[in-house]
């Protein structure tokens, strides 16, 4: 909306919308109508302001139409404002820095209630995703893992009686976890890579590493780190991290809009960073967990313990803000306050050995 | 009462006379150059882009469309050619309605395969094969169709561009071009351009008064060789020195009335702006978007003319065409324009 003064003028050009002719012109306002003039003060139209459109000033100008024509208004800003009587509810414009903090603060605002919501609302949404679809998005990430995955049968063989023993005697308290635990079929595949590592996939599909496999020090262990992966897909982690990229993705497709030719910016960088702290608790909750699950098998803690150790050497101090995991020291540390392991100390495990030593050495080969 | 393009003349019954002294007129007259100028601001835009942003994020992209009509109108309304700002008369709700439409049809798509696959594998793969075939024709429908609706909603001087009805031609060339791309190995994609290109020209028009390329493919082509040659051993920088060389010479060889296109550039001024297009945005997080948007439009604007004679006079308004379903689609695709 513009400002009104009845005794101003102002310099204009008209174009008829039939011909590309521009007239020279004056423009003033006499309710209800906008007068043009010719330069010498003649008549030459006027447009009752119901039925004309104003574009906003663009930089010096106004753009007023009516119908195909198209009267230019020139707006300088020596030149007394160009106003149209306010209408109801009309409002004076906003200086451009008012409408910096107008829309700066609002999008801070939106921004932060997102960031707070997000953990909670991506977390519903996991939660209610039906069993069907996590199985079917396990069959998806089989299908492709099956390509690139190695594995002995004995190794592989040594893997599933492990699994066995972790889900057959685990009894989690969490009904959807127990649906989850009864109605899907984890499946664990062994990567052809040298670092030590294991994923968990939506569905149940578990991916180790086979550098992880020649490097662990006993069954154990191996025990451990799949029970921690079991963990995360029981306690929908995995899912909650797809739900909250989709919803991030989105806002930020939004955000974009078609500007997808300029940019270069790969936001996946900006929200992993910003997503750091809800993948640390999850994974001190998958710890607890899988402390829980190796209790309930009759497995030994030691061997969470000396991954733990055994890896802490390989940390980087420097990494520790910006790592997707809790410390290790900080690990050991939330192990040990966990209630104690009912098999004593936990220096020595006093139930039978999980593996044989022929499975055990299986293992340690895992890939031909 | 002045106008700027007058014309003055002895009304005559004979057609003859008439065009000849027209011509006479127009040849009499001095040797024209039209230049453009953009008035936007970076900061304006920031906080356009940011409304947009904000009202997009909470409306959960339904307005999105509103935020594309408005960004449209900026840099249409704040771009000069001639002393005249260039409007833009589209509105968000019939992009919006253009958008549903494609949904729609994206949706059905998924239904479609969702019942295939349960009927069978092969069912499902023979959908989303014919669906993939489909699409790959659509894509030159949309990309004209887009341009077209850009067309006959921008407005100079009050009147409307327009571009004639030739989808189907410009999608026979973009598919049979494409598949000749191929065929050669990528050699017959600067003469498939080029036809492309002047497909676009010459069914574009202002008013009543029509746009022409006649570049010679020829010419094109051999641009590209020169390319192609010198490509690996000056490490690709000879590609800015081949796209401004290209660039002048479409520009040259696009005509509007009795004048031709010009535009003032090098390679080196290519390579300028391409390196601060690509770093510039990430390395601010994406806030200089808006001031680097801006620098783009007016670099081409600044080396962009217009020289001959153009009798602006003659130029009369024509019907609307174009629907917003072409933007719609082009835009799914991600084939329309940078806009």
């Amino acid at each position: 909306m513009v400002s009104m003064d009845s005794s101003a003028v102002w310099n204009a050009e008209l174009t008829d919308g039939a011909s590309a002719i521009v007239h020279e012109a004056r423009v003033l306002i006499e309710a209800p109508d906008i007068v043009i003039q010719c330069p010498d003060g003649k008549l030459l139209d006027r447009w009752n302001l119901k039925l004309i459109d104003v574009d906003r000033s663009q930089n010096g100008v106004v753009l007023v139409s009516r119908g195909d024509a198209l009267l230019t208004v020139f707006t300088p800003e020596s030149a007394p404002r160009f106003e149209l009587p306010d209408r109801p509810g009309g409002a004076r414009p906003l200086a451009i820095s008012q409408r910096l903090a107008l829309y700066g603060l609002a999008t801070a605002a939106v921004i932060t209630v997102a960031w707070l919501l997000l953990p909670t609302l991506s977390s519903l949404v996991a939660r209610r995703v039906p069993l069907h679809w996590e199985r079917a998005l396990g069959g998806s990430f089989t299908d492709l893992m099956i390509k690139s995955s190695c594995g002995t049968p004995q190794a592989k063989a040594a893997l599933e009686q492990i699994k066995a023993k972790l889900i057959k005697s685990y009894s989690p308290k969490d009904p959807k976890e127990r649906e989850l635990l009864q109605g899907l079929e984890f499946q664990i595949h062994i990567l052809p890579d040298p670092n030590i590592n294991a994923f968990a996939l939506p569905g149940g599909v578990i991916l180790m590493t086979s550098g992880f496999l020649k490097s662990s020090s006993s069954p154990e262990e191996v025990a451990a780190v799949l029970a921690h992966e079991i963990q995360h897909v029981l306690q929908r982690h995995v899912m909650t991290q797809l739900v909250r990229s989709s919803i991030l993705t989105f806002f930020w497709s939004v955000a974009l809009g078609d500007y997808t030719g300029f940019l270069v910016v790969d936001p996946s960088t900006a929200y992993q960073l910003a997503l750091l702290k809800f993948n640390r608790e999850d994974e001190t909750r998958a710890d607890q967990g899988a402390v829980a699950m190796l209790d309930q098998a009759g497995i030994s803690r030691r061997g969470f313990k000396t991954f733990f150790e055994r890896t802490r050497t390989r940390e980087k101090p420097w990494l520790g803000m910006i790592s997707t995991h809790p410390s290790n020291a900080y690990r050991i540390q939330l192990l040990e306050q966990i209630q104690p392991d009912p098999r004593g100390n936990g220096s020595r495990n006093s139930v039978p050995d999980l593996l044989s030593v022929a499975e055990t050495k299986a293992l340690w080969a895992p890939c031909p | 009462m002045n106008s700027h393009d007058d014309q003055s003349h002895n009304p005559s019954n004979d057609p003859v006379q008439n065009i000849l002294s027209q011509m006479k007129e127009l040849a009499a007259r001095p040797y024209e150059e039209y230049r453009g100028r953009f008035h936007g601001k970076g900061a304006e835009l920031f906080v356009l882009m940011l409304k947009n942003f904000l009202l997009s994020v909470i409306t959960l992209g339904i307005y999105m469309a509103w935020a594309k009509t408005e960004r449209r109108k900026f840099f249409w309304q704040n771009l000069e050619f001639h002393g005249q700002r260039f409007q833009y008369t589209g509105t968000g709700k019939e992009l919006f309605i253009g958008f549903a439409k494609v949904f729609g049809v994206y949706v059905g798509f998924l239904v479609l395969a969702k019942i295939a696959r349960m009927v069978s594998p092969i069912l499902e793969g023979a959908v989303s094969l014919a669906f993939g075939l489909a699409l790959s024709v659509v894509v030159p429908y949309a990309i004209y169709g887009s341009q077209r609706y850009l067309m006959s909603r921008t407005r100079w001087r009050g009147i409307r561009f327009g571009m004639e009805d030739a989808a189907g031609a410009y999608a026979k060339e973009f598919i049979l071009g494409g598949l000749l791309t191929v065929l050669t190995l990528g050699l017959y994609s600067p003469i498939l351009n080029n036809k492309l290109y002047g497909l676009i020209i010459n069914n574009r028009r202002l008013g009543n008064a029509s746009f022409r390329y006649d570049g010679d493919s020829r010419v094109v082509f051999c641009m590209f060789l020169k390319n192609l040659l010198l490509f690996v051993p000056t490490l690709g920088l000879y590609w800015f020195r081949y796209r401004a060389h290209l660039l002048r010479y479409r520009a040259e060889h696009t005509y509007l009335d009795q004048a031709h296109f010009g535009i003032e550039l090098k390679g080196r001024e290519l390579l300028g702006l391409g390196l601060l297009n690509l770093f510039a945005v990430p390395l601010t997080l994406g806030l200089a978007l808006p001031w680097v948007a801006i620098y783009n439009m007016e670099f081409v604007i600044n080396r962009l003319s217009l020289k001959g004679q153009v009798d602006f006079a003659k130029i009369e308004q024509r019907a609307a065409d174009g629907k917003a379903l072409g933007d719609a689609v082009a835009d799914a695709l991600d084939v329309g324009l940078a806009f």
